[in-house]
């Protein structure tokens, strides 16, 4: 041990102790955030592809299935008015067309309650919507069993019926019928589908406000990621003036591996952009489906009246208060096509399907957030320790 | 001083992470303690009402309540016992239900819930309605109604007395002037059109045949085409023939029981009377029929009893049909304990029957009479808490495959009167298809 080790630290000593102390300082800032850095990403980009997956497989499904159970009931209930209409009835019932609209509401059902978004309180409205579909199929089927063999055509005003029991299962068939149309209207079925639309719809928002890529939750990780890259420069700086070095190469490549961290981030911006785009999406389609939905709705409604009215008109107030009030409220529909326009509803449902694909193109690229915090790390370290160890060999 | 400096960063950085992993997990999540949860069939102004009981009670004692109102009770319900998972307490629409899950132990027991002084608070009929036929208390009444009531609007229809018999009762329809039907009637209430029917068909034979004829029919004793049921059908067949309903029996088919009443409240009225229960008050004053303004109990619409045909039976006590909406408990928790209690306090059952435009009556004893905001619903009131004879509602104490056959064979009989015997043949062949398990074996309860 010499003698100008145990003396008191000139100026100039105390002035690289703090320098060493410095770089430690600066050193474990730089970890620090990284580590930071790393994990908020890592969260950030997990949570806004589990949003795209969920969104893709169930949440988008699930608005367009109850759209197209909504649809298709619709289509079944003026199916069925139609073969009571025109006296199909007699022969095959409520109709084919009616069945096969039917089968497609009670498969769509099937698969919303398989991608049911909106939780417990989704699952109770399905219920309540299912046990409402097998009240409605059972009235329709009853007041097909109960028209009368030999009525002809309804809307025509003719009951007929040649006897007492034709005009009895006349008057039983039409309440049946009107009983079943009641249950999809007022506050019945149709209401019940837009209640769970409204549900799934309101989980979709929230997924979406949820997502980290929004403005908020983003400040979580990007606040982070702006210090760690302050932190480099100002090191960058500090290096420069103390150990007169144009940069340190390591720093630089780390600050590099940064800016690629912020680039791979911004694909959750793109997600989460996408995702918009489907919301945006779905709610086209489902607009147009309700437009369609309505005209059918509102055709089947009058031609339910006109046939319930030619059967009870014959009594002074036969069809009742109820039969005035639905009237009163027809006619506010505007026209819209004649039929349905499948076809266009099927390629609204394909687009959403494939922005819902997108949107979760760069989930398998989720290694990349961890790995580049892991470079960083290493790249800060292998960038500080050999000014450290030079200047614990200098102070020594 | 160099080892401290050192480790100064590190502190801070588990900081970070600390916070970063709390933040990740989760972990300012909100309590879970001191909640209950609560299903019932109430949506819309129903449940706003109920959840100013509710309101009420977590003010009270600070326990938060986790309210689910869906029309799909019976099916919610059933679904989630099943599964292990049932609401702490349920509120059910009928006391049948309520005996089945007692009977099957879904249900807790509530003797050692209410305390002997809240037990006093209710009449001897209603503590041995709401045991709904089972050993133990297992249902407190959070709202009850009268059903037999006949229902006339006071500016339509002087009554010097209300009408003591069915004859009396059906004199009083004729005294409607032409183009005025007697009878206001709708049966359409989908999925469950018919049952306005049944209660006719029930009111009439408690009123004709008695109590004693009322409890074997109900507990599937009684056969359809027994003299005493088939005279009730024949009894209705007078106030559904032609000419004594407003727009015939079609019209009451096609219209819908909450639509029933608004040619008996209009300008010019075209029917005189309604029977229907007491919770048709707020469906009346929903109605725009008197020249724009809300329809006023007392002066627009009134009620008289369901006239008693018994005779010596019915000088000795008054006998009414009710029904009643039962709070059952299905998880013994604390907190559920005390909504329990709270529901059936006096002060938890005045709250509902304060609210303005609302139908709903305490059977609580103690429950001052002044909170009802007329005297319609006064007298309503009193006949829920007095010393009469009570019956629920038979089609709801029902096996499920009778009463769905019952509500249909009221729309068939009204379509067809003729074909009554058929109907009653069918009707005993629906009724020996039931396992004898599933009648619930009480439906009345007497004051003695």
């Amino acid at each position: 041990m010499s003698a100008t080790t145990l003396r008191p630290p000139a100026p100039a000593e105390t002035a690289r102790s703090t320098t060493r102390r410095t770089l430690r300082y600066l050193r474990g800032v730089l970890l620090g955030l990284t580590v930071v850095v790393g994990l908020t990403s890592l969260w950030a980009f997990t949570e806004t592809h589990r949003t795209a997956e969920a969104v893709r497989s169930r949440t988008a499904p699930a608005i367009l299935e109850v759209s197209s159970a909504r649809a298709a009931l619709v289509a079944a209930n003026e199916a069925a008015i139609t073969s009571f209409r025109t006296g199909e009835v007699r022969l095959a019932g409520p109709g084919e067309r009616y069945r096969s609209q039917i089968a497609l509401v009670s498969q769509s059902l099937a698969q919303v309650a398989e991608d049911n978004a909106a939780g417990e309180f989704g699952s109770q409205t399905l219920q309540l919507v299912e046990g409402l579909l097998a009240a409605y199929t059972g009235a329709v089927e009853q007041a097909a069993a109960h028209f009368p063999r030999d009525s002809g055509t309804g809307g025509t005003g003719g009951t007929g019926s040649t006897g007492a029991e034709g005009t009895a299962g006349s008057t039983l068939g039409t309440a049946d019928l009107w009983h079943a149309a009641r249950l999809l209207h007022s506050d019945g079925l149709l209401a019940q589908l837009d209640v769970l639309l409204t549900a799934q719809r309101e989980a979709l928002d929230d997924q979406l406000a949820a997502s980290p890529a929004g403005l908020v939750p983003a400040l979580a990780w990007a606040l982070p990621a702006v210090a760690l890259f302050v932190v480099l420069v100002v090191t960058q700086v500090f290096l420069r003036r103390r150990f007169r070095r144009r940069a340190n190469p390591a720093l630089l490549a780390a600050t590099l591996c940064l800016l690629g961290l912020g680039a791979v981030m911004s694909l959750t911006f793109v997600t989460q952009q996408r995702l918009t785009t489907t919301r945006e999406s779905l709610t086209v389609v489902l607009s147009e489906s309700r437009d369609q939905a309505a005209v059918l709705d509102d055709r089947g409604r009058r031609a339910l009246t006109e046939l319930v009215r030619g059967r009870c008109r014959a009594t002074e107030n036969g069809c009742g208060e109820t039969m005035a009030r639905v009237e009163a409220g027809l006619g506010r529909v505007n026209a819209g096509p004649d039929q349905p326009d499948d076809r266009k509803l099927a390629e609204g449902a394909r687009h959403v399907h494939d922005q819902a694909g997108a949107a979760t193109e760069y989930g398998d690229w989720v290694f990349l957030a961890p790995l580049t915090a892991l470079l960083i790390a290493a790249l800060v370290v292998l960038g500080l320790q050999p000014r450290l160890d030079e200047y614990r060999y200098r102070w020594r | 001083m160099r080892r401290r400096r050192r480790g100064r960063a590190r502190p801070l950085l588990l900081l970070v992470v600390v916070a970063l992993a709390a933040a990740l997990c989760g972990c300012a999540g909100t309590t879970t303690g001191g909640a209950v949860s609560v299903l019932a069939s109430w949506s819309g102004a129903e449940e706003q009402q109920f959840r100013a009981v509710l309101d009420a009670f977590t003010r009270e004692t600070g326990i938060k309540v986790h309210y689910q109102g869906t029309r799909a009770l019976s099916q919610v319900l059933h679904t989630e016992v099943q599964k292990g998972t049932p609401p702490d307490v349920a509120v059910l629409p009928s006391p049948g239900e309520l005996a089945l899950y007692a009977r099957r132990g879904d249900l807790r027991p509530l003797d050692d819930v209410l305390d002997p002084a809240q037990e006093r608070t209710y009449s001897r009929q209603w503590r041995k309605l709401e045991r709904a036929g089972t050993e133990n208390r297992y249902g407190v009444a959070v709202k009850a109604d009268v059903k037999s009531l006949v229902w006339f609007s006071p500016r339509h229809l002087r009554m010097a007395r209300a009408p003591g018999t069915w004859d009396e009762l059906l004199a009083l329809g004729r005294q409607a002037p032409a183009g005025v039907a007697p009878w206001c009637m709708g049966m359409g209430a989908p999925p469950t059109s018919g049952w306005p029917g049944t209660d006719w068909i029930e009111d009439i034979l408690l009123h004709q045949s008695g109590v004693d004829a009322y409890q074997r029919w109900v507990d599937g004793r009684l056969a359809w085409s027994s003299p005493e049921v088939r005279r009730a059908w024949a009894a209705w067949a007078a106030v559904t023939a032609p000419g004594s309903v407003r727009g015939g029996a079609g019209s009451a088919l096609l219209t819908d029981f909450g639509d029933a009443g608004r040619p008996m409240l209009a300008e010019r009225p075209g029917c005189l009377l309604d029977h229907q229960a007491s919770f048709v008050m707020a469906v009346y004053q929903g109605y725009d029929e008197v020249g724009g303004r809300q329809p006023t109990p007392g002066e627009d619409f009134d009620f008289v009893p369901f006239p008693d045909s018994r005779g010596p039976e019915a000088s000795a006590s008054r006998v009414w049909e009710v029904s009643a909406d039962l709070a059952g408990m299905f998880n013994d928790t604390p907190e559920a304990r005390r909504l329990v209690r709270f529901l059936a306090s006096t002060r938890g059952q005045e709250i509902w029957p304060g609210i303005e435009g609302a139908s709903a009556f305490s059977v609580n004893r103690e429950v001052d009479h002044r909170v009802y905001r007329d005297d319609v619903r006064r007298r309503v009131a009193e006949v829920l808490t007095g010393e009469d004879t009570l019956c629920f509602d038979a089609s709801d104490l029902m096996p499920a495959a009778m009463r769905n056959a019952f509500y249909r064979a009221v729309l068939e009989f009204l379509a067809d009167p003729g074909r009554l015997d058929a109907l009653l043949a069918d009707l005993d062949r629906v009724k020996q298809g039931v396992a004898s398990g599933e009648w619930l074996g009480f439906s009345c309860a007497k004051a003695e």
